[in-house]
């Protein structure tokens, strides 16, 4: 009866939560690597309208639903990549060292190739981040990828709102060097940050003066001068938001001072639960994260692209995990968020971390890094039938991602996968144009848009992460 | 034909010397033409009689008024209403060009952002853009103007095509803003992520503005940019919001839906991607004719190259058949150049006529009531009736046959000879005036 009520629940609740579409499916005889709840062999997992309804043996089909013999193949849940630029028409708006106003919900490209290659490596959820141009950049978007379907239909509606900051030698570069704009200096980025959430909190208290001054003077019959209106900042606005812990933080770093430095910084302002981005010298203060309840978000071994980045080791997420910190393992690259499973398994190579805790870094940890673990990063009954089924151990050097699902809706089947999978052919475009060669990190950085904003000597040494 | 013309001459010196000495001018009069009405149908035989401007009556059976000044069609004219172009650039200054560099400054005026909604259009036309000229001899005689530029040009004010550009050409001003989502490409914001946010920013500063205002307060400031932006705030006038690819006219519909504000979608080339969603919303569309080159259709070098190609053949065809798709949705559809050449038209029609899936009759529509009532002009223009300005074209046979040529144009009342040159060996002739 339990279990009913709980099916009849997640129907419901799939069909009102927003207009993602929602598929059946039930996937028969796998190895179920759970995350949450050990992995389990020759399972069946029963998805109804979007939600995984049911784990267990020798589960009856549903009307409706498809079947997938999934006999020696091994399913998990979704990949999801903490930090990504695929998908968006614009990365950095990079006038500015404060952007918090502009949202990459407003630039989603529904039609990126990139979305379904990341559906090939077993991506079902991508963290849509502005570039790192700006010490507070824009707003994040959390996309589901539902390739085929309309911007709006990507976006996790219901998904906490997320926020790019940026500490170190981009918004250094991009802003101060040679432009005599603030942030020069490591410094100067934290008084950037300073300045902006003072003003923000100065902001707050004015709009909240300003609502009491008209309440009294309309309840006055409007006798006596009336209040002068403080208009909403849409940039201040964010802060706010941010302060009051309505919005995470997804901090770009990588040197331990300015990690340290931004910790500091939240704690006198109060903010909690924030990740940071990069991180390459998170190891050096594991602990101090894991006691300020920060996360991190790594790549497993790349480094060594500009001044700040060559203090690295591939060790650093078995030294953050060691240490307890929250700690996934992204992209930051069209190309290698198709095998995040590899770049989760060399944690396991480089610091001996558990396998169940490689995947972790891949799928529930990211999921928690962007306020989404009630409903993604597992497989549990109740939540998002975000799947994926592979070949081998998602963990092997051999295993292939066979088929994705995004909501119980099949996105990616290798054993039904077109030679083109373009959306859209424009009219008037050349096909030269739209060949496109991955090549490795140097797709869907941090860093697009802005090479305008620096000097011939910059360029010189211009990298994009 | 040489008669005609030089009756006209006299009439028109007539009606200007009658009109000096404070008398009643002279009616004007077609008679014997083809009257084609916007709503498609033809009246054959028909006079059409105009004075002051506006049209005295239109039909099969109208009588002359005696002081008539009249030329014959001879059953061989045709008669249309004159066109309508629902927005166009002509004679607009080019808008600052872009440095290599975005500006370093965190110092951002309105003009450098592109944000000059309170712009006055009449103030900038350059009066003897060749262009106008080549609008009238294609049949236009009333014209949407809106200076260029990216995020909020400026206004959109209507003007009467009579050739050069005078103080009187302007017929109704200030009829909406434009709107793009065109980064200024100079100072913030440089991608179209902060035009979005630029969006909300301004309606948020334009209503603490209005209520700062409204509160009587003797101190409430002014700021011209904001102002202008009222009456789109309080939804009296709207955006003629230029957008053509897909996720433009999706981000339009949303900045609608978020801050409150009415649209009128200009130019649109894949607004047929949209079209429901426009005719759920109310949305017109002043359609550019603008249409893409016809697709090479050789085999590909390789079998993907080949399937692409395929693709693009069906993507040209969905651009041609852009305006059927809009009408079958029941989206109320106008014409806007935005840029389309008055030379280029004739052209563009032949292919939406041959392979747009339009008829003559639709296209004329488009080209004439449809704009009017997107404009709000239709209780005055856009079709040959009483009490409408007397705006038409006339030409030698249907407009949209291959051997047609334009003969007058008549804006509001005055008449225009378009001559033709000697046709070149194996040419079709140009129009002149």
């Amino acid at each position: 009866m339990k279990t009913l009520l709980i099916r009849i629940a997640a129907i419901l609740l799939a069909s009102t939560v927003s207009a993602q579409p929602k598929g059946s499916v039930h996937i028969r005889n796998a190895t179920v690597i759970t995350i949450s709840g050990g992995t389990l062999e020759n399972t069946d997992v029963l998805v109804e309208n979007g939600r995984i309804t049911r784990i267990g043996s020798n589960l009856s089909t549903p009307r409706g639903a498809d079947v997938v013999d999934a006999t020696g193949r091994y399913l998990m849940p979704g990949i999801i990549d903490a930090h990504s630029h695929i998908a968006l028409s614009g990365v950095n708006e990079p006038t500015h060292p404060v952007t918090a106003e502009v949202r990459m919900a407003d630039v989603i490209n529904a039609y990126d190739v990139s979305i379904y290659r990341a559906l090939g490596g077993g991506v079902t959820i991508s963290h849509a981040m502005h570039g790192s141009a700006n010490v507070i950049g824009g707003q994040g978007a959390t996309l589901k990828h539902h390739y085929g379907e309309e911007a709006e239909t990507l976006l996790m509606k219901d998904a906490p709102r997320t926020i790019k900051f940026a500490l170190g030698e981009n918004p250094t570069r991009v802003h101060g060097q040679g432009n005599n704009v603030q942030p020069r200096t490591r410094m100067g980025v934290e008084q950037v940050i300073r300045e902006h959430f003072d003003a923000a909190l100065d902001y707050k208290r004015r709009r909240a003066d300003y609502a009491t001054a008209l309440q009294t003077w309309e309840r006055n019959r409007r006798r006596g001068a009336a209040p002068v209106p403080v208009a909403r900042n849409a940039r201040l606005d964010v802060l706010v938001d941010i302060l009051d812990g309505k919005i995470l933080v997804h901090c770009h770093s990588y040197r331990s001072d300015e990690i340290s430095m931004l910790m500091r910084v939240f704690k006198d302002y109060g903010i909690r639960n924030y990740t940071f981005q990069h991180a390459n010298e998170a190891f050096k203060v594991a602990p101090e994260l894991a006691a300020h309840g920060a996360y991190t978000s790594i790549f497993s071994d790349w480094w060594a692209y500009k001044f700040e980045v060559y203090y690295s080791t591939s060790y650093n997420a078995a030294i953050l995990n060691h240490y307890g910190v929250v700690n996934s393992i992204n992209s930051d690259s069209g190309e290698l968020i198709r095998h995040l499973n590899h770049e989760a398994a060399k944690a396991v190579r480089y610091g001996g971390v558990s396998q169940l805790d490689a995947l972790k870094m891949i799928t529930i940890n990211p999921a928690i890094q962007l306020g989404i673990d009630k409903r993604v990063g597992t497989i549990e009954v109740g939540k998002d039938a975000d799947l994926s089924l592979w070949s081998a151990h998602p963990l092997s050097i051999y295993a292939i991602a066979d088929i994705t699902w995004v909501d119980g809706v099949k996105r990616f089947d290798r054993m039904n996968d077109p030679s083109d999978m373009r959306l859209r052919v424009s009219a008037d475009g050349k096909f030269s144009d739209t060949v496109a060669s991955v090549s490795g990190r140097h797709e869907d950085s941090c860093m697009q848009g802005v090479l305008d904003f620096f000097t011939f000597e910059q360029m010189e040494h211009a990298h994009d992460h | 034909m040489k008669h005609i013309i030089g009756s006209a001459v006299v009439w028109v010196l007539a009606g200007a010397a009658a009109h000096l000495h404070g008398q009643a001018v002279p009616a004007q009069a077609f008679t014997r033409v083809t009257l084609h009405r916007a709503d498609g149908t033809t009246v054959p035989q028909a006079t059409i009689v105009w004075r002051n401007g506006l049209f005295e009556a239109a039909g099969p059976n109208t009588a002359v008024p005696f002081d008539a000044r009249v030329i014959d069609g001879g059953d061989s004219l045709h008669v249309y209403p004159g066109l309508l172009d629902g927005m166009a650039e002509w004679g607009t200054p080019e808008p600052p060009r872009p440095p290599e560099r975005p500006e370093r400054t965190v110092e951002v005026t309105n003009e450098r952002a592109g944000i000059l909604p309170e712009r006055d259009v009449a103030a900038l036309i350059r009066k003897e853009a060749p262009e106008f000229g080549a609008a009238r001899s294609v049949g236009f005689t009333l014209m949407a103007i809106a200076p260029r530029g990216p995020l909020l040009p400026g206004r959109v004010s209507v003007f009467h095509v009579r050739g050069e550009m005078t103080p009187s050409s302007l017929y109704r001003p200030n009829i909406g803003i434009k709107a793009t989502l065109t980064p200024s490409r100079i100072v913030y914001p440089t991608t179209i992520m902060g035009v979005m946010a630029t969006y909300r920013q301004l309606f948020y500063d334009a209503r603490a503005l209005q209520a700062h205002q409204a509160s009587g307060s003797a101190n409430a400031p002014r700021d011209a940019s904001l102002e202008a932006l009222f009456p789109i705030a309080d939804r009296t006038s709207a955006f003629h919001f230029v957008a053509d690819d897909r996720e433009s006219i999706r981000r339009m519909f949303s900045l609608s839906d978020e801050l409150g504000f009415n649209t009128i979608l200009v130019s649109g080339k894949e607004a047929h991607t949209q079209a429901a969603e426009l005719a759920r919303r109310k949305v017109p569309v002043l359609v550019s004719f603008a249409l893409p080159a016809k697709p090479d259709t050789s085999a590909g070098r390789t079998d993907e190259e080949s399937a692409w190609k395929s693709r693009q053949v069906q993507a040209w065809t969905a651009s041609v058949r852009n305006i059927r798709s809009l009408l079958d949705a029941g989206v109320l559809v106008g014409y806007a150049s935005n840029g389309l050449k008055p030379s280029d038209l004739k052209k563009n029609v032949d292919v939406l006529l041959s392979q747009g899936g339009l008829t003559e009759a639709e296209i004329v529509r488009i080209m004439t009531l449809n704009t009017a009532t997107i404009l709000g002009l239709n209780a005055i223009t856009g079709d040959v009736r009483a009490g409408n300005l007397a705006d038409m074209v006339v030409t030698t046979a249907p407009m949209t046959r291959t051997s047609v040529r334009t003969v007058y144009t008549v804006t509001a009342g005055d008449l225009t000879e378009i001559k033709a040159t000697p046709a070149a060996p194996g040419g079709r002739g140009r129009m002149t005036e």
